[in-house]
C-alpha cells in the first residue's frame, strides 16, 4: 500500500506543478467529452484548443498576481 | 508526422539527458569516472528491465484509443507544466534553470561526503529518474503513433548530441538554452496531447492529424503572447511596489 501511495505521488509532482492548471485542464477535457458525445465532434476540437489556451491564461494570471 | 514524432521525441529526451549528463559529470569530478559510471550502468540496467516488462505489456493488452487518451491526457498535463514554467522564466517571475550552479552544487556537497556509495547512488538516481522521464516520453510517443523507429531514433540522436557535446566542452552544459528547449518541448508535447487526448475522447479533428500544425502555431502564438503578458505584468507590478516602499505604506 505505501508503495502504490509513493508511486502515485511521484506520479503527481512528476505530471503537476500547479494544481489549478492541471485541474482546469482536466476540466476542459471533460467539457469537450461531453461536447463530442452531444453531437458535436468537429466543434470539440476547437472548443479544446480555447479551454486549454483558457486554462494556461487563468493560471498565469494566478501567478503573476501581486500577493 | 515521422519527423515530428523524431523531432518531438529528440527536443523532449534532449533536455532530461543534459540533466542526467550534468549530474553523472559532477560525480564524476568529485569521485572519479569509474563510480560514475558505474552508477549510471546500473540506471541503464534498471531501465531496460522497466522497459522490457512495462513498455511490451502497455503496447499488447490496452486498446489504442484508451492508450491515446490516457498518454494524450499524459502528454498534455506534463507539456502544460514545462509550458508554464518556461513562460514564467522568460518572464522573469522565475529564476532561469543554470546547469553550472547545479553542476557546482553537487561538486560542493559531494566532496562532504565519505563513501563512493554517495556518488554511485548520485549518479543512479540521477539517471534513472532522468531516463525515466525519457522512457515515458519515448513510450508514449511510440505507442500512440505506432511510430517506434522515429520514436526511438529521435531519443538515441539527442543522447548521441548530449554525449558529444558535452564530451568536446568538457564543462557543465550551460551553453545549451535550455528554457528555449523547454519552450520548444512544452508547446510539442501540449500540441501532441491535445490532439491525442481530443482523439481518444471522440474529437474528430478538422483535416485529422494535419490539425497537429494549427494547434502548434496556436500554442506558440499564445505562448508568445504570454510571455509578453508576464513582463508587463511584472514590470507594472515593480513600481508599485517601489512607490509602496518609499512612502512606507502597502497601500
Amino acid at each position: 500500500m505505501k508503495g502504490i501511495g509513493h508511486f502515485f505521488n511521484y506520479l503527481y509532482h512528476f505530471l503537476v506543478d500547479s494544481p489549478l492548471l492541471a485541474g482546469l485542464a482536466l476540466v476542459a477535457l471533460a467539457i469537450t467529452t461531453v461536447v463530442a458525445l452531444a453531437g458535436g465532434p468537429a466543434l470539440a476540437g476547437w472548443l479544446l484548443f480555447v479551454l486549454v489556451v483558457g486554462a494556461l491564461a487563468a493560471d498565469l494570471h494566478r501567478a503573476v498576481r501581486p500577493k | 508526422m515521422d519527423w515530428a514524432v523524431a523531432v518531438a521525441s529528440g527536443l523532449a529526451s534532449g533536455v532530461e539527458f543534459v540533466e542526467a549528463f550534468t549530474i553523472v559529470l559532477a560525480v564524476a569530478v568529485a569521485r572519479s569516472w569509474r563510480t560514475s559510471l558505474q552508477g549510471a550502468a546500473l540506471a541503464i540496467v534498471a531501465l531496460v528491465a522497466i522497459v522490457a516488462v512495462f513498455g511490451v505489456a502497455l503496447v499488447r493488452f490496452i486498446p489504442l484509443d484508451v492508450l491515446r487518451t490516457l498518454v494524450g491526457v499524459f502528454l498534455l498535463l506534463f507539456g502544460l507544466k514545462w509550458l508554464r514554467k518556461a513562460i514564467l522564466r522568460q518572464g522573469g517571475m522565475l529564476r532561469m534553470h543554470d546547469e553550472a550552479s547545479i553542476f557546482a552544487h553537487e561538486v560542493e556537497s559531494l566532496k562532504k561526503g565519505a563513501t563512493d556509495w554517495e556518488g554511485l547512488v548520485t549518479s543512479f538516481n540521477g539517471v534513472l529518474l532522468e531516463g525515466l522521464e525519457v522512457v515515458f516520453i519515448v513510450i508514449s510517443l511510440a505507442t500512440s503513433t505506432r511510430l517506434f523507429g522515429p520514436a526511438i531514433g529521435g531519443a538515441a540522436a539527442a543522447l548521441a548530441i548530449v554525449l558529444i557535446a558535452g564530451v568536446a566542452l568538457r564543462s557543465p552544459l550551460q551553453k545549451v538554452p535550455e528554457n528555449t528547449m523547454k519552450f520548444a518541448v512544452g508547446v510539442m508535447l501540449t500540441t501532441f496531447g491535445t490532439l491525442w487526448a481530443g482523439e481518444g475522447l471522440g474529437v474528430h479533428w478538422w483535416h485529422a492529424d494535419a490539425s497537429a500544425l494549427w494547434l502548434l502555431a496556436g500554442y506558440i502564438l499564445v505562448t508568445w503572447a504570454a510571455v509578453a503578458a508576464v513582463r508587463a505584468a511584472r514590470s507594472a507590478a515593480q513600481p508599485a511596489q517601489a512607490h509602496a516602499s518609499a512612502t512606507g505604506g502597502s497601500n
